[in-house]
């Protein structure tokens, strides 16, 4: 049964969508059958990670959660943005991209959605698209939705940058997870500043937040190069961004 | 700021300066006072040695006459007082080689009326020679040495100048007076041209007949080589004047003073400043120059003082001979002059040595300093780690096994303290900003999961959770139907 995953941070901004894209990536490029969900409909980014533009979308998870396509529907195979030759025979990665039209925003703004029908969604995913794992790429904060689908999955990946008010509400966000009794709640830090200081920062924050930290990503000039216009593990297949999630990919299988 | 790497030399420096300075004032000011004070003094001292000297040499001819006179006159001679003998000329060629042991400059002669004479000369000038002539086989001038003479060996020369004892000045007079003379300066025939003035003194026989005239010169010469021997400061001048203002000898190099086959110049006539104007005083305080009493003379001359001691010299027939010293104060002054340059060379000599040392003093000094001053300023500002805190110079100080090592290792011992109180301070800080941030967070968290909203999203979790186990078991079991239904055609098909 493939595992559904949930990937989330307290504020935005601090990289969710790329890790959650590369991790995707590096899954699919092992022989893992993935799939990304885009539940930031508030703000959908994620594929612009994989050059998919609003054009190429017939259905979104937008029209699934209105009822007016199935979710396999609104899934896309983007295995080919992957180097092919390097890409497992068994590794294909599916995107559920949400809409970029804001009327479609506004729809789901206004009238909110049914987190059970996502829910089933997800499932039927899983299912169909026969997926090892599905990730569920959230909107940040506090909302009734976004907690409702990390309280389904089987693991929710908290990303945070170090300073205080990612600590803050990384702090409340790891309780009322807790109190939904979310099983395996893991951290990644993200934007990380001091080199040297990675092991006393690993440990102060598994200390701080009683919960293991997957891996930390040092703050690199190249990623803002880059921005959201490709994966950064396939352009910089060497970087240390690259090993270090290649590292936390590890751990994921795991999960 | 003034650095000490400038006061220290500049200290070093005035201290020297004082020190040295203040001593060459203080003895340079009293010595400067005693010369112009000892001038007189020191010229006395140089008169009295050189008055001494002069009345020896002059006196020496007339006791050497005098003696040889009377020891002549009880001496037997045979034949005729044949001078010539070398029973006689060897036994005078032994006395005056005794009498030479005693008295320096010896030289006697003697001199019979049938035109012998025999002269015996123990002078500095050359060998002990003795001179034998006889006019009545030619006059010619035979010289032996004391030690080749009766030895068969020929004469070391012999001058064929027709010499005539009788003829000479001295032996006429000394007939005339028939006593003891002093004859007039004039060349000497015997000893090659010297300026001499001859001292002698006829011997009589019982039958009151001469028998010789025995006589010593005195020798310019010798008198100008002593005076030139004498060691008077600087820009000073002694001479020797006879009563007629003629230069007899000097300290002056000999081209000045007078020299052999050469007449006696006039003090007038002399080239030499200190001579002339000095004679020229003389002349003008006595009226003449034949002094009959001591005089002493200060006068200026060319901006310089000039002491001068006058004197006729002493001796038994009036020569009317007179010495003259002059001795310039410049002369003592200038070897004052000489110190104080010295003196000036060694303080700067000093003063450069002592700048040198007190600017290596002041870097060896001020460097631990700079850096104990940079790592304070360091600390001041917080600053606890290099290149700002220099901690590794200051380790390397602490080894120096002085205060300057000693403050280091104090200075150390506080920078540890400082981190270890800085580092406690931030885990207390940390720890407090964790409390703070804490108690926010529990508050906030209360907020939320005490919320009606909370409540029922832990509901609608559950819920979702229960149906979405409920699908997977679905999914499961139809999964598992699957599989056996595809097995039971298989087996079906078989």
């Amino acid at each position: 049964m493939g595992k559904l995953i949930a990937i989330h941070s307290f504020r935005g901004g601090t990289g969710k969508s790329n890790i959650t894209g590369n991790i995707a990536a590096l899954l699919a490029l092992d022989g893992y059958r993935v799939g990304i969900v885009d539940t930031d409909i508030q703000s959908p980014g994620i594929h612009a990670l994989f050059n998919f533009s609003a054009d190429q979308i017939r259905f979104s998870l937008n029209e699934y959660l209105l009822g007016q396509c199935g979710i396999s529907d609104a899934a896309y195979e983007v295995t080919d943005r992957l180097p092919l030759q390097d890409i497992s025979h068994h590794g294909h990665l599916f995107l559920i991209p949400a809409s970029m039209k804001t009327g479609d925003i506004t729809r789901i703004l206004q009238e909110g959605y049914d987190v059970g029908r996502l829910n089933i969604g997800f499932q039927e995913l899983i299912q169909k698209m026969k997926l090892d794992f599905l990730i569920i790429d959230t909107h940040p904060g506090i909302s009734e939705e976004t907690l409702l689908s990390a309280a389904v999955s089987d693991a929710l990946i908290l990303i945070l940058r170090p300073d205080r008010q990612d600590y803050q509400g990384t702090a409340i966000m790891m309780e009322l997870a807790k109190q939904l009794r979310i099983p395996n709640i893991q951290l990644i830090i993200n934007k990380a500043l001091n080199h040297k200081d990675f092991t006393t920062l690993k440990q102060r924050v598994e200390l701080t937040y009683g919960a293991p930290v997957l891996g930390i990503i040092p703050l690199s000039d190249d990623v803002a190069a880059l921005g959201s216009g490709g994966l950064f593990c396939l352009s910089h297949q060497q970087h240390e961004m690259t090993r270090v999630l290649k590292n936390i990919v590890a751990e994921f299988k795991e999960l | 700021m003034k650095s000490i790497r400038i006061i220290f030399p500049t200290l070093f420096a005035l201290l020297i300066l004082l020190s040295v300075g203040s001593v060459a004032f203080i003895s340079i000011s009293t010595q400067m006072k005693e010369a112009k004070e000892t001038a007189g003094v020191i010229l006395d001292l140089v008169v009295s040695d050189v008055e001494a000297e002069l009345q020896n040499h002059l006196n020496l001819a007339y006791e050497l006459t005098h003696v040889y006179a009377q020891e002549i006159g009880a001496y037997h001679l045979t034949n005729n007082d044949d001078i010539l003998s070398p029973d006689f000329v060897n036994t005078m060629i032994k006395a005056v080689r005794s009498d030479s042991q005693i008295a320096r400059n010896l030289n006697i002669t003697f001199s019979n009326p049938n035109g012998q004479n025999l002269s015996l000369d123990s002078s500095d000038h050359g060998q002990q020679i003795v001179r034998l002539s006889d006019i009545r086989k030619g006059g010619e001038v035979k010289t032996f040495t004391y030690d080749n003479y009766g030895k068969k060996q020929p004469p070391i020369s012999i001058d064929k100048i027709h010499y005539d004892p009788r003829s000479e000045i001295f032996y006429q007079r000394a007939l005339e007076e028939r006593g003891m003379i002093t004859g007039g300066i004039k060349p000497s025939a015997l000893a090659g041209g010297r300026l001499i003035a001859s001292v002698a003194e006829p011997v009589f026989g019982h039958n009151n007949q001469l028998r010789m005239v025995v006589s010593s010169d005195i020798d310019l010469d010798s008198i100008q080589t002593y005076l030139q021997s004498l060691h008077l400061p600087e820009h000073s001048t002694g001479f020797l004047f006879n009563r007629h203002g003629k230069l007899l000898a000097s300290t002056l190099p000999s081209a000045v003073a007078p020299s052999k086959n050469t007449s006696l110049i006039s003090l007038h006539d002399q080239p030499d400043t200190i001579i002339h104007s000095a004679a020229q005083l003389i002349e003008k305080r006595n009226g003449t120059l034949d002094l009959t009493k001591t005089d002493r003379l200060t006068y200026q001359q060319d901006g310089q003082t000039l002491y001068t001691y006058v004197a006729p010299v002493k001796n038994r027939f009036h020569l009317g001979w007179n010495l003259a010293i002059v001795i310039s104060e410049s002369g003592l002054i200038d070897n004052l002059r000489k110190g104080i340059e010295m003196t000036a060379l060694l303080t700067f000599a000093l003063i450069i040595i002592a700048i040198l040392v007190g600017l290596f003093l002041s870097s060896w000094m001020i460097k631990p300093i700079v850096t104990l001053h940079k790592a304070a300023s360091a600390l001041e500002h917080d600053q606890l780690t290099e290149p700002q805190l220099p901690i590794n110079q200051l380790v390397r100080d602490s080894a120096k096994p002085n205060e300057f090592g000693r403050l280091a290792q104090v200075f150390i011992r506080m920078i540890d303290e400082i981190r270890t109180r800085n580092d406690l301070m931030q885990i207390q800080l940390d720890r407090l900003r964790h409390e703070v941030v804490d108690s926010e967070t529990q508050s906030e968290i209360k907020r939320i999961s005490d919320s009606p909203f909370f409540k029922d999203l832990k509901d609608k979790a559950e819920a979702l959770r229960a149906s979405r186990r409920m699908v997977i078991s679905r999914d499961h079991d139809s999964g598992l139907r699957n599989d056996e239904t595809t097995s039971e055609h298989t087996s079906k098909d078989r």
